[in-house]
């Protein structure tokens, strides 16, 4: 009786596997060898909450900040950064996170982050998480 | 969980739509199951994002049930019409996966990976919310704002401060969430998630079915979708909200599907082509090359076919024209009446940029696709196995119509890394390794079906002649 020619694996194949497995299970593994607190984070993060789960993502720091902002800012006023660099992931989420509140130019608000001592001409205090960071409010009439 | 299954849910509805819409087409039951579900999402989606930007030039508002009723009732519509058309022998419906013959260990094996592959995507994906940076500011964002809005937010796309964020870019993305979104009621970050490892599914599934309408065995087809779902980049790709892996799936099946159209002279696929490859123009503007490659290949295949008639030659490449034309004329109006411009490329970076002076940055991007072929962490060995399928299998790649698969990945990539020789331009020290660093080794995950398919081509295992257990005819 004839072999089932199906039974036997092409060398390609042999060839094939024999090399991408070991690579595949070497960088699935790889991860969790190199910092191998990664797995009990991503264990933690199953049990968390969406807000928990962003704070680990933006940085406990950065999100603290933005939460505060969040709940300060008035619906539809306007704002700017200051403190967060210009080209930085922090910037694009702190946009994301705290819409429908939008950057202006002419800010109703200028929000700024970890930098101690920063002060602007016609604007004062309007809400203080630290002294680092806090939010000023323009004095001028900005529509 | 909860956050998967409500994803899902809110999917089902769209991938129906689509679902019904295939099976209107399919006259000749010459896609399987899990190859109709796959692509009835892809097209189910897309669907959705062309009726919402019409939707949105007739001034309606958005809501999930003013958008999802009008879908679901016109696909159910377009099957009831489409049933009196089917001829009454429909071809057979032959076994695809579980044939009669059993599943051997390997392939127990090859399903498990595929099977812990995609659940590790979905887990991941899930894991986080929105917060990889094109993921926030091309897509995440504009979704937000939508569903906010209750529809698609001019004033906010025009806004100067969030120019960056490239207010042009096609919205199939922002769309798709923001539907997500509109169905639930909430902006569950975590459900829409939910999309991305929905195509890496679809991109898997795909891949094995047009493997096996290429003639290659169950095992062969099993074998090269794992060597798909376990490239790492890949995989990562689809959990953090980018839209590459999108792409790849509109991209990846608008090829394939022409590739078939051209092996079996099946119209089916000729048109799930079109379909799809205008859906890869709704989703990133790099799309538009690839509509264009498309189109020269049909155009070439066509005029090289010397005993077809020049009508059935016009009316293939007509139908192939007017549905990427009717697909993609929503998003455009939409765009001009925008008003906006790409910040990057446009006629003044080409101005600019076309100069001797930029054909410097050939070296490092040069050097940047070596290290990406040579690169196992990101690429397993995909690159390398691909380029030994051209060299070692030349016969099967280079002289049979696959080699216009290879072409069309050649000519995208060609065009994708020529748009770095003028970009940037505006910003000192002009250094395009940080652009190669940032985007390139995305934009190679487009093509990456194609790669896996030629290797399973070129590597696989073909079905005896007269032995196909999924037999389809041809017209």
């Amino acid at each position: 009786m004839a072999e089932n020619p199906t039974d036997r694996l092409p060398p390609a194949w042999r060839f094939i596997l024999t090399l991408w497995i070991p690579i595949w299970l070497f960088f699935l593994a790889w991860p969790i060898r190199k910092d191998p607190s990664k797995l009990s984070s991503a264990v933690s993060l199953v049990r968390a909450d969406s807000e928990t789960r962003r704070q680990t993502a933006y940085g406990q720091e950065f999100h603290r900040f933005l939460r505060f902002c969040k709940d300060q800012l008035p619906a539809g006023a306007t704002f700017r950064l200051v403190g967060v660099d210009y080209a930085s992931i922090d910037k694009v989420r702190a946009f994301y996170f705290l819409y429908p509140n939008v950057v202006a130019e002419h800010a109703q608000f200028i929000l700024v982050y970890q930098t101690p001592g920063y002060r602007e001409d016609d604007a004062h205090l309007y809400a203080l998480l630290n002294s680092g960071s806090f939010i000023l409010k323009s004095s001028t009439e900005i529509p | 969980m909860t956050d998967i299954l409500l994803g899902l849910a809110s999917l089902a509805p769209v991938t129906l739509a689509g679902w019904l819409v295939l099976t209107a087409l399919d006259a000749q039951r010459a896609l399987r199951p899990i190859e109709k579900l796959s692509l009835g999402y892809g097209i189910g989606t897309g669907l959705l994002v062309w009726e919402t930007l019409v939707f949105h030039s007739l001034g309606l508002s958005l809501t999930a049930v003013r958008i999802l009723g009008p879908l679901i009732i016109a696909a159910v519509l377009a099957l009831v019409f489409a049933r009196r058309c089917w001829p009454r022998d429909r071809g057979s419906q032959a076994p695809f996966i579980s044939e009669r013959v059993p599943f051997q260990a390997l392939e127990w094996f090859l399903i498990a990976a595929v099977a812990a592959e995609i659940s590790a995507a979905f887990f991941q994906a899930w894991l986080l919310p929105m917060e990889a940076y094109d993921a926030v500011s091309n897509w995440g964002l504009k979704a937000k704002a939508i569903f906010l809005a209750g529809e698609i937010p001019l004033s906010f796309l025009r806004n100067p401060n969030y120019e960056v964020f490239h207010p042009d870019y096609p919205l199939l993305v922002p769309l798709i969430e923001s539907h997500v979104y509109r169905f639930l009621g909430d902006l569950r970050e975590a459900s829409a998630k939910v999309i991305f490892p929905l195509f890496l599914a679809g991109c898997t599934a795909v891949l094995f079915a047009v493997l096996r309408k290429a003639g290659q065995t169950r095992r062969s087809g099993l074998l090269f979708s794992f060597l798909l779902t376990s490239i790492p980049y890949f995989s990562q790709q689809a959990t953090n909200g980018y839209a590459d892996v999108v792409m790849s799936f509109y991209f990846g099946g608008g090829t394939l599907y022409l590739y078939l159209w051209q092996t079996t002279g099946n119209g089916l696929f000729l048109a799930l082509s079109a379909l799809l490859t205008a859906c890869a123009a709704l989703t990133k503007n790099e799309g538009l090359v690839i509509v264009g490659v498309h189109l020269l290949w049909l155009a070439g295949v066509l005029l090289s076919r010397a005993g077809t008639a020049r009508r059935r030659k016009l009316i293939s490449f007509g139908t192939y024209f007017c549905i990427l034309a009717a697909v993609l004329t929503p998003w455009y109006l939409f765009k001009v009446s925008l008003g906006v411009g790409n910040d990057v490329i446009n006629s003044e970076a080409f101005r600019a940029g076309f100069s001797w002076k930029s054909w410097s940055r050939m070296g490092p991007i040069a050097y940047h696709l070596q290290t990406q072929v040579f690169g196992p962490k990101n690429w397993n060995l995909v690159w390398i196995l691909l380029c030994a399928a051209v060299v070692v299998r030349r016969q099967v790649l280079l002289r049979s119509p696959a080699v216009l698969v290879l072409c069309v990945m050649g000519l995208v990539l060609a065009a994708y890394m020529s748009v770095y020789l003028v970009t940037p331009y505006t910003t000192a020290p002009f250094d395009v390794r940080w652009h190669l660093r940032t985007s390139a080794s995305r934009l190679l995950l487009h093509a990456l079906p194609h790669a896996v398919f030629l290797i399973g081509l070129a590597f696989g295992e073909a079905e005896k002649p007269g032995e196909r257990p999924y037999c389809y005819r041809t017209p």
